[in-house]
């Protein structure tokens, strides 16, 4: 019992770093089938629809920055060895969980709008700043997340539980 | 991920849309005094430039098509599920090439009586009307040969043959519809087997034709049942027009009431109604085959254009007959 703190808190920098980097990878791949498209048809639109491309990419970077500040929290990276309870082990896995859960949907979420986008980029390229708003929405949730993913680690440093 | 299929696929074909033909260059076109004007606005869409100032439309019109399907196979590849726009054509060679059994045509003649792109090679429709064996043929057109061949053969009469093959053309759409996974390719099944029905029967009926030729006319597989169909020819057109109008068809009964090219209007607009919201889908077959029936709705109406210039055909009709565009 007294090493399940431990695993709690390693499955929670599990999931921050697998499910939004999952989705990312998801949304990448499927936003990237729809650039290639645009770039086949309007060389010059590469730089644009890269751009488009790489919006539900962010969610794996917010799952990694919340990975490394558990790992950094819980002693498996920089200064480590110190004891986690199971009540504290248990309150790392929540607190992962906001950008864990959140991170996954809104990349694949936010990758059907950015492909929307790249075809309204490849029909009015013009449009491009208008275009970039749409999948930048979606955006808005998975930071929601990020902070309070960020702000729950940050609290449960300080818990004496 | 179903549903997030063919997304590079989607994204080219959403792009070439720009390039058809919109209500404004349609009319456009029926403004130009001269056959050239027009060539030089398709020319201007992105047609074949060469072609186009050769002057001829057929031409111009094929190299359409087959830039149309060379598009759909670089981009999705070889989808099975699109051949139903391809089924008519196949039916329509196997037409032609039971008919040239009779003919003297040379070799080099044939060509013209063939239609291209369908999903069966020429040459396989060729050999199996020539060897008269058509169990080389897919199941549904195998079947329609030999009862084509044998109805020609014992009765000469080839309005008879040809109506074993459209009937069993329309019955191959339906069926092709009732398969498919998408419900906008099975509406747009059903709505053809429909359209091709009440045409025919409206024909028929105007020419008093019996309940045994009707059966042979008539298809099954649409929205409109196929004995009742039957029963509102034998009265006559009104009854047909009645007919749609229980159906849920009140406006193409409507304008059947007027004529038959209206009501072929009527048909290939709910065609385009049907197709119109896949132009904001990003994955997906429909959108595919959105284009594709875009891209024949437009060929029409070239046709059409190309058609009234040559023949002096009035402004007014003309556009009473275009019918709506895609984009």
């Amino acid at each position: 019992m007294d090493s399940l703190g431990i695993v709690f808190a390693v499955l929670g920098v599990a999931v921050a770093a697998f499910l939004p980097g999952w989705g990312s990878a998801v949304g990448v791949g499927l936003a990237g089938q729809s650039a290639s498209a645009a770039v086949s048809e309007e060389p010059t639109l590469f730089s644009k629809v890269l751009i488009l491309q790489l919006l539900p990419g962010t969610q794996g970077i917010y799952g990694l920055l919340i990975a490394f500040l558990a790992m950094s929290s819980i002693g498996l990276i920089g200064s480590g060895g110190a004891y986690i309870s199971l009540a504290k082990g248990i309150a790392y896995f929540g607190a992962c969980l906001p950008i864990g859960v959140v991170g996954l949907i809104s990349a694949i979420s936010q990758a059907r709008v950015s492909i929307s986008s790249i075809n309204l980029v490849a029909k009015r390229p013009d449009q491009f700043g208008k275009a970039m708003l749409f999948p930048a929405m979606v955006e808005t949730y998975a930071i929601l997340s990020l902070l309070v993913s960020l702000l729950a680690i940050i609290g449960v440093n300080s818990l004496q539980i | 991920m179903a549903e997030e299929k063919y997304i590079y696929a989607v994204t080219r074909i959403h792009i070439n849309e720009q390039n058809l033909l919109t209500r404004r260059n349609l009319d456009a076109m029926i403004s130009f005094e001269s056959v050239s004007d027009c060539l030089s606005l398709l020319a201007g869409k992105g047609w074949d430039a060469k072609l186009a100032a050769g002057g001829d439309f057929e031409a111009l019109i094929n190299m359409e098509q087959e830039k149309t399907w060379a598009l759909i196979a670089e981009a999705a590849g070889d989808v099975a599920e699109l051949d139903v726009f391809r089924k008519t054509r196949d039916f329509h060679n196997l037409k032609a090439a039971i008919k040239l059994i009779f003919t003297a045509e040379p070799e080099a003649e044939r060509k013209r009586y063939y239609l291209p792109y369908g999903a069966v090679p020429v040459s396989k429709i060729e050999k199996a009307a020539e060897s008269l064996d058509f169990s080389m043929l897919p199941e549904d057109m195998a079947k329609a040969g030999k009862e084509a061949w044998e109805v020609l053969k014992d009765t000469g009469n080839g309005q008879l043959c040809e109506i074993a093959i459209d009937r069993a053309s329309l019955e191959a759409l339906a069926k092709a519809g009732e398969e498919a996974k998408s419900e906008i390719i099975s509406k747009y099944c059903r709505l053809s087997v429909d359209s091709a029905n009440v045409k025919a029967a409206a024909r028929a009926a105007k020419l008093g034709k019996d309940r045994g030729f009707l059966e042979r006319l008539i298809a099954s597989g649409g929205n409109v049942d196929k004995g009742s169909l039957e029963s509102a020819a034998l009265a006559g057109v009104s009854e047909i027009v009645a007919l749609l109008r229980r159906c849920g068809m009140a406006k193409g009964a409507q304008a059947l009431e007027e004529s038959t090219a209206l009501f072929e209007r009527w048909a290939g607009d709910e065609a385009i109604r049907l197709m119109q919201p896949m132009r904001t889908r990003i994955s997906g077959i429909e959108p595919l085959a959105a284009f594709i029936l875009a891209r024949e709705n437009e060929m029409r109406q070239v046709r059409l254009i190309a058609s009234a210039k040559v023949n002096r055909l009035s402004e007014g009709v003309l556009k009473e007959r275009l019918g709506l565009t895609y984009v």
